[in-house]
């Protein structure tokens, strides 16, 4: 067949290490949830264990600016980095505006460094599918480490919870300082906090973040310290690597690596279950009319919103008591 | 979305970018000052239906042809390259489309237009 044909031309240039290959595959993989599945199986013996890091915080706190800065140290060292960076898709419609790139134009042109921007396409829950795809595909094509860059709204930090092994959460001073940051579950997450912009001040807000890290008791064994950046001058990367490779080793020696290796497969699988299960449920049946009925009624206020939408589910859930 | 060589005025490539998000597009946004290797670069790892070339600073008989020779030696010259900003002069329309341009919106090109000229390709 001319797909598979083309598939199996792709992957073998992948595996020389054509980035034209890597590119496509992952636009393919982007698109086609089938062929998403052929790429994946083709690949699943190539993993070479890269190191994912996620790097979350809030807009306009520098992140793409500190990815730079640590792509180009990382590259200096001889590794081969894969960068995801997404942006968010527009509320409105598909398009989306990815502007990340903007602050990487230094390593865009290291042979041995790929960036790719992603557009979170609306899923529910923070990362695309798309990202874990990409990952993987990193993965296979040999990347040493895998730098996500999420928009840092929302719920995507706690999806990068289920793709990283060490997360790193970018502040910067002055931006509601230490409440900002303890929104729930973030500073949690979290294993290395870094302020950026400290030219701009910072003591404060790391005497803050400190004591929030007194104040909780971590499962994990390891304090996350805090590292001063200065990204535009390239300030305290190296003490941002070091602060990466010490937990790094922390989590490999403590098998920790190996546990979150695990749940997040478990994760995944749960996730990808319950998508297609929706998505098949959704394409089975068209429940247009009966939700613009619905509408009108909770509109009217006939009926509440909840007995408005049970109703229309009833004949689904009987005949899902019957399967079993 | 790219502005080659040293043209500053990123206003047109700003409002087409958001006109194009609008419509349902995504655009990468690469910013200003790039040089021919990273648009290209840029363009390959994006895997990229379009490049879309804004330039003010009349440079655009010279960057334009560079851009395409490198697009074209890097195996993605299938790649459509819209170009914008001040290009007038029919001759070099005419001959910047000789070259591999695929179209040229000028200034005052409604966005609409490019819109529809993008989906018309797709």
């Amino acid at each position: 067949m001319n797909q598979a044909d083309n598939i199996d031309t792709l992957i073998s240039h992948f595996l020389e290490h054509d980035k034209k290959a890597l590119a496509r595959l992952i636009t393919l993989a982007e698109n086609d949830p089938e062929i998403a599945r052929i790429i994946s199986s083709k690949l699943r013996n190539h993993s070479h264990n890269s190191y994912i890091l996620g790097l979350t915080g809030s807009p306009g706190t520098g992140k793409s600016t500190l990815i730079n800065k640590l792509v180009e140290f990382l590259s200096d060292k001889g590794f081969k980095i894969g960068v995801i960076s997404v942006d968010p898709t527009s509320p409105y419609g598909e398009g989306a505006f990815l502007g990340d790139r903007v602050r990487m134009r230094e390593i865009i042109l290291e042979p041995n460094v790929f960036i790719r921007s992603v557009a979170s396409r609306g899923s529910l829950g923070g990362l695309s599918k798309a990202v874990f795809d990409i990952a993987k595909l990193y993965d296979a094509y040999g990347m040493d480490y895998i730098i996500v860059e999420t928009v840092g709204a929302g719920q995507s930090e706690i999806d990068i919870y289920n793709l990283a092994y060490t997360i790193i959460l970018v502040t910067v001073p002055g931006l509601g300082d230490s409440v900002q940051v303890q929104k729930a579950g973030i500073l949690e997450i979290a294993d290395i906090l870094v302020i950026n912009k400290s030219d701009l001040g910072g003591d404060f807000l790391k005497i803050n973040l400190n004591m929030m890290l007194e104040s909780y008791t971590r499962e994990r064994g390891w304090r996350p310290p805090i590292i001063r950046t200065i990204a535009k001058e390239g300030e305290g990367i190296t003490e941002l690597f070091q602060a990466i490779q010490d937990h790094r080793e922390h989590v490999e020696r403590s098998g920790q690596l190996n546990e979150m290796k695990r749940t997040h497969i478990q994760k995944r699988i749960q996730v990808l279950i319950e998508s297609l299960l929706f998505k098949q449920i959704i394409q089975k049946i068209s429940m247009t009319n009966e939700i613009n009925k619905a509408t009108e009624n909770v509109l009217s206020e006939s009926q509440d919103i909840y007995s408005a939408v049970y109703e229309i589910l009833k004949p689904f859930f009987d005949k899902i008591e019957k399967i079993q | 979305m790219a502005k080659p060589g040293l043209d500053g005025h990123d206003r047109g490539a700003k409002v087409v970018s958001m006109a194009l998000r609008d419509a349902g597009i995504e655009v990468i946004y690469t910013g200003l000052h790039q040089t021919p290797e990273q648009v290209v670069n840029a363009a390959i790892q994006e895997d990229v239906d379009f490049i879309g070339l804004s330039i003010l600073s009349g440079a655009h008989m010279t960057l334009l042809p560079r851009i395409i020779k490198l697009a074209k030696e890097n195996g993605i010259g299938d790649r459509f390259i819209l170009a914008g900003g001040t290009i007038v002069i029919p001759e070099e329309i005419a001959e910047l489309k000789k070259q591999g341009v695929k179209e040229v919106f000028g200034p005052g090109s409604p966005t609409k237009k490019i819109v529809d000229y993008i989906n018309s390709l797709m």
